[in-house]
């Protein structure tokens, strides 16, 4: 999986809610985007970095205080474009696809 | 039986095996490496760190839990390897790169390997010798002057000993990966065994060993205490010492030049006054002052490179500086010269004169012929064409 794809999954699940890195990583291997958990810290503080994500420290009961990462309105915009961008992306390739299908 | 250590990680405390706990160092000391050019190195590490802690607590049997080397393994196989951690795996499947190619060999001295101190094995392993080779050296050096006697005990105070993982590996000149310090922690185990042979096939020095040992470890760190504290104090002392007297030098320069001068005698200020009348006493001036200044400055740079405790001195600046000094010296040489003889003959021409008269009696005894020979004719000749001609060569007669 190209790790400079992954910026976007990410955002689409902080921006569903506020979650935490282990959290993260289970829904992307829910949704069959198989990553390393190494890779993840640095992309988080990476995002964090750009403004597109903010995080508060939450007390845990069992275990380290977890940082809670939710989206900022930056990284809103940003998502909206890569959605959009992504949905013409998709449209293209389909078009490309049902093309050579037919041609066949 | 196992050592186990108390560590904190993200905040809690576990208890952890020996083995388990050279295994983590390692880990995150390799992720640390492999990060070190992110600027959030630290908090990524934070966030390792409170993910290692998470795990290690979904792993915890019961409340007397003591973390095993196997637990560490998992989480490590989980979090993935170093290499992932750094931003040159973007890329997918780029080229195997080595985030941290340049290993810096560093010289310690091998205590698991050690008839004595462990001196020769640490030069072997930093020459990539065998250590018997090294050995035989400094025993044929006792039958000479004994000076690899000196040289060894000298070195024994002077090079650490490689204790820590990490140390091991400098010391070898190895990467620190995650499999090797696994397989390195594991080979201890059968190299304790071959130990104890060791140490029984030398019983009586085995005995003493330890002592020694003990005391040099003592002396060595009194050693290096002393010598640092000397590097501090020379650094320091030549740091000040050149700023001093480059601040000197700059304000005896301006004061001369830019000052009426008055409070100088008034030959001193008549000799200025000519040198800066003419364009070779100019170049004089101001190579002689380049001349004076690239010394305190390379004095600054030498103490600065003992504070810092690094040559700051590199080839090619060293030459070029090297080059313009040499220049300046020539040029303040042979300008000045010719300008004390100018001078002297303006401010003292009876000084000048009986320089010259010396230089005949220096003829008559056959001394320095060669060189006065030549420097008289054009003197007289540039005292026969200025203006106190007459007064000049009336005084040789008197």
């Amino acid at each position: 999986m190209r790790k400079g794809f992954l910026e976007f999954p990410v955002l689409l699940i902080i921006a569903a809610e506020a979650t935490y890195a282990p959290d993260i990583l289970k829904q992307l291997k829910k949704a069959n985007l198989i990553v390393v958990e190494g890779t993840l810290y640095p992309l988080l503080s990476r995002l964090k970095r750009y403004e597109l994500v903010e995080y508060k420290w939450q007390e845990s009961k069992t275990g380290p205080p977890r940082k809670m990462y939710s989206i900022t309105p930056a990284g809103k915009e940003v998502l909206a474009q890569l959605e959009k961008s992504w949905q013409t992306l998709d449209t293209s390739i389909t078009t490309l696809i049902h093309k050579t299908e037919t041609n066949i | 039986m196992k050592k186990v250590i108390n560590i904190n990680i993200g905040s809690v405390v576990f208890v952890i095996e020996q083995e388990a706990y050279d295994i983590l160092v390692a880990y995150l000391e390799s992720i640390k490496q492999s990060i070190s050019d992110n600027d959030d190195a630290s908090e990524i590490v934070g966030d390792i760190e409170s993910a290692i802690a998470e795990k290690f607590l979904v792993r915890k049997r019961s409340e007397k839990f003591a973390v095993t080397s196997d637990d560490v393994s998992e989480v490590i196989t989980e979090l993935g390897s170093p290499a992932d951690f750094g931003e040159g795996a973007d890329e997918i499947h780029s080229e195997p790169t080595e985030p941290n190619s340049e290993i810096k060999k560093r010289l310690y001295r091998d205590a698991e390997d050690a008839v004595i101190g462990g001196v020769a094995s640490g030069l072997a392993r930093y020459f990539d010798i065998d250590p018997v080779f090294v050995r035989i050296l400094f025993a044929v050096s006792i039958f000479f002057n004994g000076i690899g006697v000196v040289a060894y005990l000298l070195l024994w105070l002077i090079v650490p000993a490689a204790e820590t993982t990490a140390q091991k590996y400098a010391m070898r000149g190895e990467k620190v990966t995650v499999i090797q310090i696994t397989e390195r922690v594991k080979k201890k185990i059968d190299e304790v065994d071959t130990d104890t042979l060791k140490k029984s096939a030398r019983n009586t020095w085995g005995g003493l060993r330890p002592v020694f040992v003990k005391l040099f470890a003592v002396l060595g760190i009194l050693a290096r205490a002393l010598l640092s504290i000397f590097r501090y104090a020379l650094g320091f002392g030549l740091l000040f010492g050149s700023a001093l007297s480059l601040a000197g030098l700059i304000s005896m320069y301006s004061i001369i030049l830019l000052s009426d001068k008055t409070f100088i005698p008034a030959d001193a200020q008549t000799a200025l006054d000519i040198m800066l009348s003419n364009s070779l006493g100019i170049v004089a001036i101001s190579s002689s002052f380049v001349m004076m200044l690239i010394p305190l400055l390379a004095l600054m740079l030498v103490g600065r490179s003992f504070v810092a405790k690094r040559n700051l001195f590199t080839v090619s600046k060293s030459i070029t500086v090297a080059v313009v000094w040499i220049v300046a010296a020539v040029l303040a040489g042979t300008t000045s010269i010719l300008q004390v003889e100018k001078v002297i003959r303006v401010i003292d021409p009876e000084v000048y004169e009986s320089g010259q008269y010396q230089l005949h009696i220096n003829i008559d005894n056959g001394h320095g012929i060669e060189i006065d020979a030549e420097l008289t004719p054009p003197i007289e000749e540039e005292i026969m064409s200025s203006p106190s001609t007459d007064e000049v060569l009336d005084l040789p007669t008197n």
